[in-house]
């Protein structure tokens, strides 16, 4: 058990791409925290510097007290789960589990009790004798971690583990991952794209962009509180949405197309940063589940244009467009980027009687609205 | 397989014409592939003027064949035998010798990366053109100034060496070993040596396979080096050493001993293994073919 530490942790890759660039991040003993990023982002590489299986350019890595750097994969005591299992095809699910400790000299009795007992906690108890080739992909999956726990580590590396089952599996595999995870109280360093698992399965997640951490926090406050436009959009499903618009001279309103939302008092007093912009552009954003119907709110309206309903049982997804700039993080995703001229969501109750095709008014709720600076994409908070 | 469905897979290789076709055009292949071995079959069962006289693709005249295998055996004080297991011991040391070299040099150059790996690379590649009679003569001259000429390492060190093999195993190995899998080692704790042994060695087996069967036939069927490179009898293999009995026989220098019907058996003899060899090896190549490791 110990805790990981990075500091200024720099990836430059031969033909000098930036990789990883001062990525600063502590996992704490036992804690679980979630990698997050679009692909490409520098995730990965930042696990697989921390396992040892790729070289720090610059930066150190400490695993408990002990500085890293130049200690090879084989005695850093971490284990890892692989994207894509990475079981030896040809040894048996026990031969597999217990390889590792077999490599450690551990006594063949012990191993055979710890793989037994890794077996237990993921049930893979009447599957050791089988090969992987003869397991599905959930089983596999628990193999992968039984590889992983049978060692005692001081830490867990997972690299996107999740990502090869179905959506069900999924969710089912996700609980389980936490679960052991919990129970064994390792650090533990996952690593994914997706932004569900992150917030459900994270201690704290930290968000990654082009090698930089973007925000790193609890699930909870990176969600309420993103430092920029990129972690806003990145966060949550559906995303943000993010139109252009201008705060009046006095700041007591900005227009998003044609339309106005007024901003009462209490907004602007928790935002005091927000007057810099008085009577210039921003990026306003407010999430899916913060417009409402309008009737019967008394909050400032927008007009929309329904183009689409997507009724899930528990909600409607109600896609529809405002004339308004719509604005994208960067890297959004590219569906993201095609979607049409002020397009956005909003989640309503199930009841809600809506119909493509209709115009509907959007009741805002002002304080609960993001405001970013459009050039460098920060929040403006205070 | 139903007979609709089979006719139905049948449908898809064309028209009943162009199949005829097809099978017409394979197997009067088949035939101009078969008939010399069949021709040595028969000329090993006939008597030594039976087979300069007989009509070669029908039988005639007594069933010698085991009077032949005999005489190849005994003849000389059995330096047939002496040869063949020559011929047994360069083979196998080739085939194991280039199995093990191609699959480590095939594993280094498709996973590891390291300077020149390009270009050494290339050089291998660009080695496969190289005809081996161009090499003769200077692997002659080395083999003379290393003092390994009439010396059995001096033929099997040269037979280890396969650029193909090297290229076979590195494409294999990029194919059967993914490079999570060698992570996955390296987290657990392995060693470069230990994850060769215990994880690699086990996933290109089916290639090493290929390599060693390339290679034993290669040293096995090879004439042309032996001859270049031993001067004693002894030290032969079979190939030479039927070369050498069949230029007696043509010098007349036999007496009155049939020695083309010997030659021929000794022939059929030499070629029987191989083909042992292969049957056996071919079953455990094509099963390697569909054996990958385990992914999502």
């Amino acid at each position: 058990m110990a805790s990981i530490t990075l500091t200024g942790l720099t990836k430059v890759y031969r033909d000098g791409f930036e990789a990883v660039a001062g990525v600063e991040l502590e996992i704490g003993d036992g804690e679980f925290m979630v990698l997050v990023g679009p692909s490409g982002c520098g995730k990965t590489t930042v696990l697989r510097m921390v396992a040892g299986l790729e070289d720090i350019t610059d930066g150190t890595l400490k695993i408990g007290d002990d500085t890293v750097n130049d200690v090879g994969p084989n005695d850093r005591n971490v284990a890892m789960v692989f994207q894509n299992y990475a079981l030896y095809p040809h040894m048996s699910v026990a031969a597999n589990i217990g390889f590792g400790l077999k490599l450690r000299s551990v006594p063949r009795d012990d191993v055979t009790r710890r793989v037994e007992e890794a077996a237990r906690i993921l049930g893979l108890t009447d599957l050791l004798q089988r090969k992987p080739g003869q397991l599905s992909g959930g089983q596999r999956q628990r193999v992968a971690m039984g590889r992983a726990i049978v060692r005692d580590p001081d830490a867990f590396l997972m690299d996107e583990p999740l990502s090869n089952l179905d959506a069900k599996l999924r969710v089912q595999m996700r609980a389980e991952v936490s679960h052991v995870q919990r129970r064994l109280n390792t650090a533990t360093l996952y690593v994914t794209h997706d932004q569900v698992e992150a917030m459900t399965m994270g201690d704290r997640l930290a968000i990654m962009r082009e090698g930089r951490i973007q925000q790193c926090g609890t699930p909870q406050t990176v969600y309420d509180r993103p430092v920029n436009l990129f972690v806003a959009s990145f966060i949550g499903s559906p995303s943000m949405n993010l139109y252009e618009a201008i705060l009046s001279d006095d700041a007591s309103s900005v227009a998003i197309g044609s339309q106005s939302i007024p901003l009462p008092d209490s907004v602007r007093q928790a935002r005091p940063k927000l007057r810099e912009f008085a009577g210039r552009k921003l990026v306003a954003g407010f999430r899916p589940e913060h417009l409402h119907p309008a009737a019967g709110h008394g909050l400032p309206t927008i007009d929309a244009y329904v183009d689409l309903v997507e009724a899930l049982g528990y909600e409607l997804l109600v896609h529809f467009s405002i004339d308004a700039n719509k604005v994208t993080a960067e890297d959004a995703q590219a569906e993201e980027r095609m979607a049409a001229r002020g397009a956005g969501v909003a989640r309503f109750d199930p009841s809600t009687a809506v119909t493509p095709g209709e115009r509907v008014r959007l009741a805002v709720d002002a304080a609960r609205m993001y405001f970013f600076d459009p050039v460098s994409g920060a929040t403006i908070w205070d | 397989m139903s007979a609709l469905a089979d006719n139905r897979q049948w449908r898809l290789y064309g028209s009943r014409r162009t199949r005829l076709i097809v099978t017409s055009v394979c197997g009067l292949v088949a035939v101009y592939i078969l008939m010399p071995i069949y021709w040595m079959v028969l000329a090993a069962t006939k008597t030594d003027s039976n087979v300069v006289n007989s009509f070669g693709f029908a039988p005639s005249g007594p069933f010698e064949l085991f009077r032949n295998v005999s005489h190849v055996f005994t003849y000389q004080q059995g330096i047939y035998g002496h040869w063949l297991i020559n011929t047994v011991i360069y083979s196998a040391a080739a085939g194991v010798g280039s199995a093990v070299l191609c699959s480590v040099g095939g594993y280094a150059f498709a996973h590891y990366q390291f300077r020149g790996r390009g270009a050494l690379f290339g050089a291998v590649v660009a080695s496969v053109m190289v005809p081996a009679t161009v090499l003769a003569i200077p692997l002659y001259l080395m083999m003379s100034h290393v003092n390994l000429l009439d010396n059995p390492w001096g033929f099997i060190l040269p037979s280890v060496v396969s650029p193909v093999g090297i290229y076979l195993m590195k494409v294999y190995c990029e194919s059967a070993v993914p490079p999570a899998l060698l992570d996955a080692a390296r987290v657990d704790g392995a060693g470069e040596i230990r994850i060769f042994v215990s994880v690699v060695a086990r996933l290109i087996s089916p290639g090493a396979a290929t390599v060693f069967l390339f290679s034993v036939v290669g040293a096995w069927n090879n004439y042309f080096l032996p001859l270049l490179l031993f001067s004693t009898n002894s030290r032969m293999p079979a190939t030479v050493g039927l070369g050498i009995l069949q230029y007696e026989a043509s010098q007349g220098n036999t007496g009155s001993e049939s020695v083309y019907s010997m030659v021929i058996a000794g022939s059929l003899v030499l070629t029987v293994p191989l083909v042992v060899v292969f049957l056996l090896l071919q079953r455990y190549w094509r099963s390697g073919l569909t054996m990958g490791a385990v992914t999502g």
